[in-house]
């Protein structure tokens, strides 16, 4: 079993030897390949945290993000055999989540579809089932209001799939274009036109706070 | 430089271009675009960071614990149990299928069949001929053996068993029994198994009860040439099924009477020349069953045999 550091660490914190740290992530997965259990462990350790942010940013939902985080990494131990080198591994374990999230995405717009009966009342606010739970302190920052931050959260999370995805990853994630475009599977000019557009929306929502 | 472009170009912790910074500070709408883009970006930039819960781990560890559990592969002695079962159990079942076939070709339910009729005609025959054989005694032999022109047999003084197999150059019948001991021999017959004892019973009773003693005569004996006295029930049949074997034999080949399978065939006869074989088991002559007791034939011109589960025509016209 690769991860039975987990369980051994009693508190389910990853540890990892010092000899794998130093090593790139594909010398990790050639570790992984040839049975080294911490070289996942250490894969775990990198991308949990920016992956779960990730995907907590693209479904707006803390528990489903934790959800699918694990499954991406599932995913990357049990195809660990059929993964190419050709692309970054940060690009290969991102695309596989952000196509799980999409289809989560598109689960919930069906189950949506399903459970408007009219009970809901339009409050301006359709995104509120998603909200999440903000367990951490926010950053002190006297420029950005709370009441601003959650208007961009809720901007984001309604964001079309398409420009949230390449939005989350260039502003949140930090990713080159190169690299989203290589997540995304698109062109570079796509995925630039896709950001444009998406900020474009969202300096919309934000500007009345800007304005203030 | 235009807006567009301005716009197009700016990334917000990019440093600008000598020309953007011209056309940026020239274009108030392009400072609020600026503006506007710098704060986005902080705002994003400042929302809380989610991590992970600190059972992550454990989660995952159990995960793919369950997962792989699931995909664990079977230990190797499975994996040669897996693929040796079906092995054996093709290899059991092509060998069953096998002797099974060779055993229908050896035994076939049409042997049964006939050797199955043939004794309860046996029976038939004796329950009828044995009163005959009461009331007409050795005479009635002396005369059926004249008018049927056959050569006479002599009969002997003691039964001994005969040989089933009537060859074609063994062509005389080698002895006839008595009577007397031919009536005990027939009621024993009923309890005899083998039905090719059966058979030579029958032939037997057939030289002696109903004197139509078999002949290695070729020619053809018409059924007028019998005693009109003879035309008791069961004659005939016995006439024709003497007659068969004549023919059979004269075309050089000897068979099991009853059974009617091939059990040797001489060189260049006209049975080995059309191609019959040993083992061949005779079903028809000129197209009618060879368990046909009634029907009468000149010449054999066709034959059709049971050879290993397959019935063959075979033309012996020449």
């Amino acid at each position: 079993m690769a991860l039975d550091k987990y369980g051994k660490s009693g508190t389910g914190v990853l540890e990892s030897t010092v000899s794998f740290e130093n090593l790139s992530d594909h010398e990790l997965i050639d570790a992984t390949r040839n049975g080294e259990k911490d070289a996942f462990t250490e894969i775990v350790n990198r991308y949990r945290n920016p992956l779960t942010n990730y995907l907590y940013r693209m479904l707006n939902d803390y528990e489903e993000a934790v959800d699918l985080a694990q499954e991406s990494f599932v995913r990357v131990y049990f195809a660990i055999e059929r993964y190419h080198s050709k692309y970054a591994f940060s690009t290969y374990i991102y695309r596989i989540a952000t196509n799980l999230a999409i289809s989560e995405i598109r689960k919930r717009k069906r189950r949506k579809l399903f459970s408007l009966t009219g009970l809901r009342q339009a409050e301006g606010n359709e995104e509120k089932e998603f909200q999440p739970k903000d367990e951490k302190p926010l950053p002190e920052d006297d420029l950005i209001s709370d009441e601003e931050r959650e208007v961009i959260e809720k901007a984001i999370a309604a964001l079309p799939e398409k420009y949230r995805a390449a939005i989350v990853l260039r502003e949140v994630e930090g990713k080159t274009y190169e690299e989203i475009a290589d997540i995304l599977e698109l062109g570079l000019g796509t995925t630039k036109s896709r950001i444009s557009r998406g900020r474009g929306i969202l300096r919309k929502k934000i500007r009345k706070y800007f304005a203030r | 430089m235009d807006c567009k472009n301005f716009q197009n170009q700016f990334e917000v912790d990019a440093e600008l271009e000598k020309e953007s910074k011209q056309h940026l500070e020239g274009c108030k709408n392009c400072q609020t675009f600026r503006d506007e883009e710098v704060h986005l970006t902080r705002t994003i930039q400042s929302l809380p960071q989610v991590e992970t819960p600190k059972d992550f781990g454990f989660r995952l560890n159990a995960y793919i614990s369950s997962t792989e559990q699931v995909k664990r592969p079977l230990p190797a002695i499975w994996q040669i149990i897996r693929y040796a079962l079906p092995t054996t159990a093709a290899v059991l079942i092509f060998g069953f299928v096998l002797i099974n076939s060779n055993l229908f070709t050896n035994e076939n339910p049409n042997l049964d069949q006939i050797t199955e009729e043939n004794k309860l005609e046996l029976k038939e025959e004796s329950e009828i001929e044995t009163p005959l054989k009461d009331t007409n005694s050795s005479e009635t032999l002396a005369v059926d053996t004249e008018s049927s022109d056959q050569e006479i047999i002599p009969a002997g003084n003691s039964f001994e068993p005969v040989a089933p197999i009537i060859s074609a150059e063994r062509r005389e019948p080698e002895f006839v029994t008595p009577v007397a001991k031919k009536e005990v021999k027939i009621r024993d017959a009923k309890n005899v198994i083998n039905p090719a004892e059966n058979l030579q019973n029958a032939e037997e009773e057939d030289f002696s009860g109903s004197r139509n003693i078999a002949s290695t005569a070729p020619e053809v004996i018409t059924p007028q040439s019998t005693n009109q006295n003879d035309s008791v029930r069961g004659e005939s049949p016995k006439t024709n099924s003497v007659r068969k074997v004549d023919l059979i034999n004269n075309l050089g080949m000897a068979v099991i009477e009853g059974s009617w399978k091939v059990t040797s065939i001489g060189k260049g006869s006209r049975a080995d020349r059309a191609g019959i074989k040993v083992g061949d088991i005779l079903i028809s002559i000129n197209g009618t069953s060879i368990t046909d007791r009634n029907a009468q034939f000149a010449r054999i011109n066709s034959v059709r045999v049971l050879r290993k589960g397959k019935i063959i025509s075979i033309n012996l016209a020449n």
